[in-house]
């Protein structure tokens, strides 16, 4: 040994040396001393335990196979169930922008109003619903200067 | 009549075989039993074991075969083990009755060296207690230590390590100790 003390190695051998006397295993208090009652009962009922189980399982089978020919049914007589519709609360919403923003579709000054070199044409291709908006604000807006006291 | 092998005496025990049962026990008994007392010393490890073996056959039809009823075994014995050092804290019971069990038998061996080499395995933590005793009275592999205790590879390699470098230490200051008296 080079250095003062045991390797992990040397260790190791030693335990596995002495592994009888420091892991005991035939000393009497470690000797089988038989079932209790309740273990008796626990092993005579594995038969029972293992039947149950297997009924278990084959209901869960037959469980599965039905619900695989009743969707297969269903599809042959109903049809391919439809895709889900779009969510209703941004079309509808949508819609009332669109709606409001007719009133500048269809008015007169609607090139007086928006000056095409003010324009920021990036945004108006790919940001629509920010045009709508921006239409309803101005809207607002004229709504607001077409008061009596102007 | 031949030795029965373990496999003959797990189909036994499905049909409801107590004598099967009772002989598949008496061949598991002394090393469980040994592998519980580590963590917990010996009074309380007969209490765990005598549980597991219930819990053992009350689960008995679930197990695939005779391995998976073996590491069903050393795992739920080792969760209570481990349950019930954290409850009780039995480092000092564990070590008195180790020492009690031992002096019985190191006759004729270097005493001083196996008492040193007890008092280093009595010291570890339970976790890595059980890592070490699997490794030294099982001879098992990493891999099967963590099949049986239910942890990772990794992890049953790490206790292992740190459970040696503790042993080493504790050894080291006993020889220091022994060179200065």
């Amino acid at each position: 040994m080079k250095t003062r003390g045991f390797t992990s190695e040397q260790i190791l051998n030693q335990l596995r040396s002495h592994k009888d006397t420091l892991f005991q295993t035939d000393a009497s208090e470690y000797r089988w001393k038989g079932f209790s009652d309740d273990h008796l009962k626990a092993v005579q009922a594995i038969p029972a335990n293992i039947r149950r189980r297997h009924a278990i399982i084959a209901a869960s089978a037959v469980c599965a196979a039905l619900a695989v020919v009743s969707l297969s049914l269903y599809v042959l007589i109903v049809g391919v169930p439809a895709p889900a519709p779009e969510t209703v609360v941004p079309a509808v919403a949508r819609q009332e922008v669109l709606e409001e923003s007719d009133w500048y579709m269809e008015s007169d000054s609607w090139e007086d109003i928006l000056d095409p070199a003010e324009l920021d044409m990036e945004d108006t291709l790919y940001a629509i619903p920010q045009v709508e908006q921006n239409l309803y604000i101005m809207e607002m807006q004229l709504q607001w200067l077409a008061q009596p006291q102007w | 009549m031949g030795v029965i092998d373990d496999t003959t005496l797990f189909n036994l025990i499905r049909q409801g075989d107590v004598t099967a049962a009772d002989k598949l026990v008496n061949r598991w008994h002394s090393m469980f039993t040994g592998f519980i007392a580590r963590i917990t010393g010996i009074d309380d490890a007969a209490d765990i074991v005598q549980d597991t073996y219930l819990t053992l056959f009350k689960k008995f039809h679930t197990f695939k075969n005779i391995n998976h009823a073996r590491r069903f075994m050393y795992k739920t014995g080792y969760n209570r083990a481990i349950d019930l050092y954290r409850k009780k804290r039995t480092h000092a019971l564990a070590h008195t009755e180790i020492k009690r069990n031992m002096t019985g038998s190191s006759s004729g061996l270097d005493s001083r060296l196996l008492h040193d080499l007890n008092n280093a395995v009595t010291i570890l933590p339970a976790k890595e207690k059980a890592v070490i005793a699997l490794k030294i009275q099982h001879d098992f592999t990493a891999r099967e230590i963590a099949v049986h205790l239910g942890i990772p590879t990794g992890t049953v390699l790490y206790r292992i390590h740190n459970a040696l470098k503790t042993m080493r230490q504790f050894l080291s200051s006993r020889q220091i100790q022994e060179d200065q008296s």
